[in-house]
């Protein structure tokens, strides 16, 4: 069914909005849920909240790729769990590895936290991204948003992982410049 | 700010990045790459097939003259394998008899006045060497004389040439690379291909009885 198909049964409430949702993207999402938890069964709660998040959300919300919309879902819920987790799992976890990467972006203090708009931010980053290569925009999205391991990445963007984690340090410490240059406190 | 902070603005993306990238990591990855296995896969498997097959056939010849040596080194039991039961004879010739029907043909002793007399009365030659087996074996003195004389008086036929596995090679002081077999009684060298009578064939038998290593 198209994804337009399935947002109209959201927002006539039809039950089977959720059916197709799953029959068409859970193994996609609960991608997304492994890659920041490394749990298949956080993943697979974390997905299920994302079909209630969609039920709940659609309407008022009419995207337009549902995709891109339930990835987004699906990854901030995970992120939630993941915080709420005991550390020990954390360990394995790609999003606990990215978190150390971009960590290098950034200076960790908490003082400018609360300043931050976070909106703000993220139109700078997306802004950023837009000036890099198509390659380097895919690589830091595949590694940064989807979280995939860098093996994957460098596969799917069609180079060996050494360049691969090569153009990511260089397009993570271009990033820091360009937000310093913007006016973050990195 | 920190890498959390990060990870949350990273949430909130414009949708057309996440989804050119998407479908980037969603496209179906390159069949090329399963067919490149399969095919370094047939590769090596054709590989193993060859080296079999080479084994194979190497290990054929191998057998053929190791049955040739077993009857050369033992001549005297030349003529008690004549005589032994029918069974085994068919056993013997049969390794033999395959490369003949290969090449649609047969061999047959040749009638005593279709060559030259056996002994010509060649004089001069004192030694002649037989390779039989990967060996050498030196012949020296009347017996030598008797299989040059032999060998370079048989009437060679150049269109009489088979593709048949000789059992051992002689090289005399006037020729190399005579190749014999007694078995299907022929002789060739770089002039044709000439069969041997069962007098020639038992005389060379004799020879051969007494080789010494060379």
């Amino acid at each position: 069914m198209e994804d337009e198909q399935i947002v109209t049964l959201y927002w006539n409430r039809d039950e089977a909005a959720l059916q197709e949702t799953e029959a068409k993207y859970d193994r996609y999402l609960t991608k997304i849920a492994y890659n920041i938890l490394a749990d298949m069964e956080d993943s697979l709660e974390s997905v299920n909240d994302t079909y209630l998040a969609a039920w709940n959300s659609m309407p008022p919300q009419r995207p337009s790729v549902l995709s891109t919309y339930l990835g987004k879902l699906t990854r901030r819920i995970s992120i939630d769990r993941f915080r709420y987790r005991t550390r020990d799992k954390r360990k394995d976890s790609q999003y606990a590895l990215s978190l150390s990467e971009l960590s290098e972006c950034v200076s960790g203090g908490n003082t400018t936290e609360e300043i931050v708009n976070v909106k703000l931010l993220a139109d700078t980053i997306g802004v950023y991204l837009r000036l890099q290569s198509e390659e380097a925009r895919n690589a830091f999205i595949g590694r940064y948003y989807f979280l995939d391991p860098l093996k994957e990445v460098a596969a799917y963007c069609g180079m060996s992982e050494s360049k691969c984690k090569s153009l990511l340090y260089r397009t993570r410490v271009g990033l820091k410049e360009y937000l310093e240059k913007e006016g973050f406190c990195v | 700010m920190t890498a959390d902070k990060l990870h949350e603005a990273l949430n909130l993306l414009p949708g057309d990045l996440i989804a050119e990238t998407d479908a980037l990591r969603c496209r179906p990855r390159k069949a090329q790459l399963h067919w490149q296995r399969w095919t370094a896969m047939a590769a090596c498997f054709a590989v193993v097939l060859l080296a079999g097959a080479v084994f194979g056939i190497s290990s054929l010849r191998t057998g053929k003259s190791d049955s040739a040596a077993m009857t050369m080194q033992a001549p005297e039991t030349w003529a008690a394998a004549e005589a032994a039961p029918e069974a085994e004879d068919r056993a013997l010739n049969s390794m033999d008899a395959a490369p003949a029907e290969d090449a649609g043909h047969t061999h047959a002793p040749a009638e005593e006045q279709a060559s030259k007399d056996a002994v010509g009365g060649y004089c001069g030659n004192t030694s002649a060497t037989v390779y039989l087996d990967g060996e050498a074996h030196v012949i020296s003195g009347s017996d030598a004389i008797a299989l040059t004389d032999i060998l370079e008086n048989l009437p060679y036929d150049p269109e009489k040439v088979c593709n048949c596995i000789a059992e051992f090679t002689v090289d005399t002081e006037l020729g190399t690379g005579y190749e014999i077999s007694l078995t299907e009684h022929y002789a060739r060298c770089a002039d044709g291909q000439a069969d041997l009578t069962e007098e020639q064939a038992q005389t060379i038998q004799k020879i051969l009885s007494g080789l010494e290593k060379g």
